[in-house]
């Protein structure tokens, strides 16, 4: 075979391949097309199926640890900011003022984490009493110090903290005694 | 090529087809969780207290455990609960031990917690301090209520300016509570039964036994009612149940324990010839102050005696017989009051106890040597109780006795819910409880704050063991010559065993003739 042919030969194969029908092309076109509209509205869907799914399962827990951060407990990691013992001198005006003289003198004020207050001078055991209870409420602090005869109704007071150093401020308090020993002076943590 | 596509597309089909399932599954789930809250309660370590640590001979550890406030909002507000673990002293395979305390309301006395730590055989001993009380936060305590105590001292149980003070302080007290942002009707013994199923949760006890003293039984049999995994026994010393009506018990338990010292004098003839009948001379003596009230004077304090207060105080020494002495002299003291010229001194012997007590805790509740969260009492007051008890019982059995009437029937507990404004509790919370785990239970017979049929109350445990002790009261600590130790380790060790208690049940004391 001459190149000639050979090369007319070659042609002829080529062109048969591009010859086509356009109709039957037509078809194909459009059935591709639809199944490209079939498979990315069946992912679209898998895609928001799975949010749903990760929404519904996840959504609870992140909703419950944001409120969480929002919902702190009441009181500081291991006991409530105020806790600890602590000391205070009553000069003899101090004491005075109360009516109660003899007041004079060391005092010690412990107060624990599960809200109990323990207050007595460091020698006239008999002015202390027994455990009374306190409260906090943010800055405010209310207790039944010294209750009983020394002390009747609750002595409500703010509160405040700096290093070694806790100073209560009046509010009301119907017990001279107890103002006395408390809003004095600042207490001196021991 | 065509092939391929069709099969992708028909992946994709069942792609889709099981995402929606996960999603209904999800959303099932989603929904679920309102009625089956989903949350881990979580324990963490923290230094002990210095009472905690010194209270016991035990190496002891302390910490946190941190559960929803309201299980029904489990992500919401989170609360903590003390708890402390005394470690055995030697590696043992006894399962450990949960104690929840000894009255509703009341801080561990870690005096008489340690003590009795030191006499169980062997067990941890895991505490946990209720919610509301203690150490655990927030605590509950009422410095209003116990404003008025002085009040207390003075002033007839009825009246108007006092009971008006009362109801002032317990509504201050509630108010700051709400106003800090705590739910009050979280604290009733529904969520704290489940505190001790999460406790044993968050320690992962796979074995484990309870005891508790007093009322807080309620927490422990609401705990029950779940079948908690791994609970193996339970002790409990002068239960309360879920059903018991404070204001009908004071009036049974208390004339139980009378007769109950009525019948202990009659067995012993010195008594019974000098004080032949005690129930008449407990009802004469409440009558004689009732008629003609009198004030005197404990430690520099007034104190006015009328017959409510004696009634109160009575009760009170009932409750509070921790020692044989004090018995010994229980029959000479109540003639005493009833007919003697001068009662002074027993007199000031029965009220004395009221200068140091919780406002109204004298007569009122069982324990009121230590200090009270009194928010976490009327809590479970008016969520579990107050709601479900009968109106009309207190009244009929009071009759025509005043005392009676002004302590109980109309006294100052009735006026606590309306100040005190908390959601009821389901019923179901107050029903009997049916469980297969061993109970032991320790009736003292002298405890007017006892139940007055223990038997018909634990007939829904299939493995129950009474121990009915004459000589007993309401004990915080073991009372000697008796103590609950031995019954109660035998009982640890094989709960499925009747303990042998031949001390307890067989002593009996020889009365004193003179009063206290």
């Amino acid at each position: 075979m001459s190149i000639d042919s050979r090369l007319r030969e070659g042609l002829q194969r080529s062109m048969s391949a591009i010859a086509t029908d356009p109709d039957e092309h037509l078809e194909d076109a459009r059935r591709q097309g639809h199944r490209r509209v079939v498979i990315r509205r069946a992912l679209t869907s898998a895609g928001v199926a799975a949010v749903v799914v990760l929404v519904a399962i996840l959504g609870p827990a992140v909703l419950g640890a944001l409120r969480g951060g929002q919902r702190e407990p009441i009181s500081s990691p291991s006991t409530l900011p105020i806790v600890g013992d602590y000391v205070v001198r009553l000069s003899p005006a101090d004491a005075g003022g109360s009516g109660v003289p003899h007041a004079a003198g060391t005092w010690v004020l412990k107060l624990q984490g599960d809200g109990v207050l323990q207050l007595a001078p460091l020698r006239n055991g008999n002015l202390g009493g027994g455990p009374s209870q306190f409260q906090l409420t943010g800055s405010g602090f209310i207790t039944t110090a010294l209750a009983g005869a020394a002390c009747p109704g609750v002595g409500s007071y703010t509160w405040f903290r700096s290093g070694s150093t806790l100073t209560f401020s009046l509010v009301t308090d119907p017990c001279p005694l107890r103002v006395a020993i408390f809003s004095s002076h600042p207490w001196r943590a021991t | 090529m065509t092939r391929s596509i069709t099969e992708n597309v028909g992946h994709v089909r069942r792609c889709v087809l099981a995402a929606t399932a996960l999603t209904l599954l999800a959303a099932g789930c989603t929904f679920g969780a309102s009625s089956q809250p989903s949350y881990s309660p979580t324990f963490a370590p923290v230094d002990c207290p210095a009472e905690v640590r010194t209270s016991t001979s035990r190496e002891t550890k302390c910490g946190y455990l941190t559960v929803p406030e309201n299980r029904s909002e489990p992500s919401g507000r989170q609360i903590r609960l003390f708890v402390f673990r005394m470690e055995p002293d030697l590696p043992t395979e006894a399962a450990p031990v949960v104690y929840v305390g000894d009255d509703l309301g009341y801080s561990f006395d870690y005096r008489d917690t340690g003590f009795m730590a030191d006499h169980l055989d062997g067990p941890e001993v895991i505490g946990l301090e209720a919610r509301g009380t203690g150490y655990s936060e927030p605590n509950l305590s009422c410095p209003e209520v116990e404003g008025i105590a002085p009040q207390t001292l003075t002033k007839p149980i009825d009246d108007p300016g006092l009971r008006a003070a009362f109801v002032g302080a317990v509504k201050a007290c509630h108010d700051r509570l709400a106003v800090q942002g705590v739910d009050l009707s979280s604290y009733g013994v529904d969520e704290s039964g489940a505190d001790v199923v999460d406790l044993a949760r968050a320690l992962g006890l796979t074995r484990w036994d309870v005891i508790s003293k007093g009322s807080t039984s309620r927490i422990v049999l609401q705990a029950m009612r779940s079948n908690p995994a791994g609970l193996r026994s339970v002790v409990l010393s002068d239960p309360e149940f879920p059903d018991t009506d404070p204001t009908t018990q004071a009036f049974q338990g208390t004339r139980a324990s009378v007769g109950e010292l009525d019948d202990l004098c009659k067995e012993d003839p010195s008594c019974v010839r000098m004080f032949p009948d005690l129930t008449s001379s407990f009802d004469r003596a409440i009558r004689r102050f009732e008629e003609r009230p009198v004030t005197v004077r404990v430690s520099g304090v007034r104190i006015r005696v009328d017959g409510a207060r004696l009634l109160r105080d009575l009760r009170n020494l009932f409750a509070g017989l921790g020692d044989i002495p004090a018995v010994k002299h229980l029959p000479a003291t109540i003639a005493a009051l009833a007919d003697a010229p001068d009662p002074t001194s027993s007199l000031r012997a029965v009220v004395a106890p009221e200068i140091t007590a919780p406002t109204f805790c004298a007569g009122y509740l069982p324990f009121c040597s230590g200090l009270v969260s009194q928010g976490a009492y009327y809590s479970v007051l008016c969520r579990n109780i107050a709601p479900f008890a009968s109106a009309s019982a207190p009244e009929g059995i009071t009759g025509d006795a005043a005392a009676w009437t002004a302590d109980y029937a109309k006294g100052p507990y009735q006026d606590v819910c309306g100040a005190w404004d908390v959601e009821p509790a389901d019923a179901s919370t107050t029903t009997p409880v049916s469980s297969p785990v061993p109970v032991l239970v320790f009736n003292g017979e002298l405890d007017p704050f006892g139940a007055t049929d223990v038997r018909k109350e634990i007939g829904g445990f299939s493995n129950a063991f009474l121990l009915d002790l004459a000589v007993r009261s309401h004990p915080v600590a073991a009372i000697p010559p008796c103590p609950d130790d031995n019954p109660r380790n035998e009982f640890l060790a094989h709960p499925t065993h009747m303990p042998s208690a031949p001390c307890g049940e067989n002593f009996r004391p020889t009365f004193a003739m003179s009063p206290l």
